[in-house]
């Protein structure tokens, strides 16, 4: 294993562990539970270049994420939305940029709540979401950013 | 450049997704959205069905407890059923009230205070005979549902409203309530558990979900 990509892997586990653990707390005192898979997917399809490294970290997120004994149509479209992520910012974006994965994170929580919520997409609940979830993504990216400094 | 197209990109996602699975920008098709969110929404075309269903059925029971009729039980007299065990006859009650009671020939028997089982056919000095609805010789002309559509309740083995209007809707557990003039107005008969064409294919009719099982009848009520 190259330092290069001892470093990506111990960079991305940071970013999962973290993910794992706002995914165990009540971080916010209305019923809103932000989206922790969705941002660490955003953030991981940002910032990891190695398609093995990221398809790791992808099938590490889904395998946290299930809970039931059977593949949710839930998991599919988060695997589908993370690869859907990490082709196009490899094809286009070579640094990550916050105000793109802001971006992206709105476009993709969006097709979420499409798949999965019907028609009413733009309510409240919504912006309340989005809100934490770019909140969580700033963190998450700032720990990468930090990571990036101790694993180097 | 590339931040561009990926931000065009990115931007196409995003409002291909608001046409497409959404109603906030575009009204599409519903044949389109139906195929969508069958594939992809956790609530099932199926399951929606299921939930329009159990709105009407909520509406009939709404509907139920506003039109139908509660007869009070002083109105009433209670009666016994006999048993005519070992023997399975449906068509025929005997119960334990009879012309010393001042139970009359065409007395409606009911199960409670709005449910419907049959009419006295014969009365004895102490015992009374009951048509019921397994009764072949048993016509009543009842209403269906909210729409009140006219039917004719025909009994027999196995029960079931005639002569109903091709052109009304009448729907699987609709409500069936009396309309005859010879009983209390919207007893209720039963619900509609199944709607096809009769053999001429002229009219509708419709097969009976009875609330009660004829059998397990022990305490009937009698009004007049």
């Amino acid at each position: 294993m190259t330092p290069t990509l001892r470093n990506e892997l111990l960079r991305g586990c940071v970013v999962v562990a973290m993910m794992a653990i706002l995914s165990l707390t009540a971080i916010v005192p209305f019923p809103i539970k932000p989206n922790v898979y969705l941002v660490a997917l955003v953030v991981l399809a940002f910032v990891i270049d190695d398609l093995l490294v990221f398809l790791l970290f992808l099938l590490g997120v889904l395998a946290w994420l299930k809970y039931t004994p059977f593949v949710t149509m839930e998991l599919v479209a988060l695997g589908g939305m993370g690869m859907g992520i990490y082709t196009l910012r490899k094809m286009l974006i070579r640094e990550p940029h916050v105000l793109l994965m802001v971006g992206t994170l709105f476009v993709f929580q969006v097709i979420f709540w499409a798949l999965f919520f019907g028609r009413q997409i733009f309510v409240v609940p919504f912006f309340m979401e989005f809100f934490y979830n770019v909140l969580i993504l700033l963190v998450m990216y700032s720990v990468w950013v930090w990571a990036k400094r101790i694993f180097s | 450049m590339k931040y561009i197209q990926f931000i065009l990109i990115l931007i196409c996602l995003l409002v291909g997704t608001s046409v497409f699975a959404t109603s906030v920008f575009i009204k599409k098709p519903n044949f389109l959205l139906g195929s969508i969110q069958e594939v992809f929404s956790p609530v099932s075309l199926d399951d929606q069905r299921k939930l329009i269903q159990e709105n009407e059925d909520l509406k009939n029971q709404l509907y139920a407890g506003q039109h139908t009729i509660v007869i009070s039980p002083q109105e009433t007299i209670q009666a016994k059923v006999f048993s005519l065990y070992p023997f399975n006859t449906k068509n025929r009650l005997f119960i334990d009230k009879g012309d010393q009671n001042n139970i009359r020939v065409g007395d409606v028997v009911l199960l409670s205070p709005r449910v419907f089982v049959g009419q006295i056919q014969n009365v004895t000095k102490a015992a009374s005979e009951v048509s019921t609805v397994f009764d072949g010789g048993l016509n009543v002309p009842v209403r269906m549902g909210s729409e009140e559509v006219n039917g004719l309740l025909q009994g027999g083995v196995t029960p079931r409203i005639t002569l109903i209007d091709k052109a009304k809707k009448v729907h699987v557990g609709d409500l069936i309530v009396t309309a005859t003039k010879d009983m209390p107005y919207g007893l209720t008969v039963g619900a509609v558990r199944e709607v096809h064409e009769d053999t001429l294919g002229a009219f509708l009719e419709a097969t009976i979900e009875l609330p009660y099982s004829i059998n397990d009848l022990r305490t009937v009520f009698l009004a007049r």
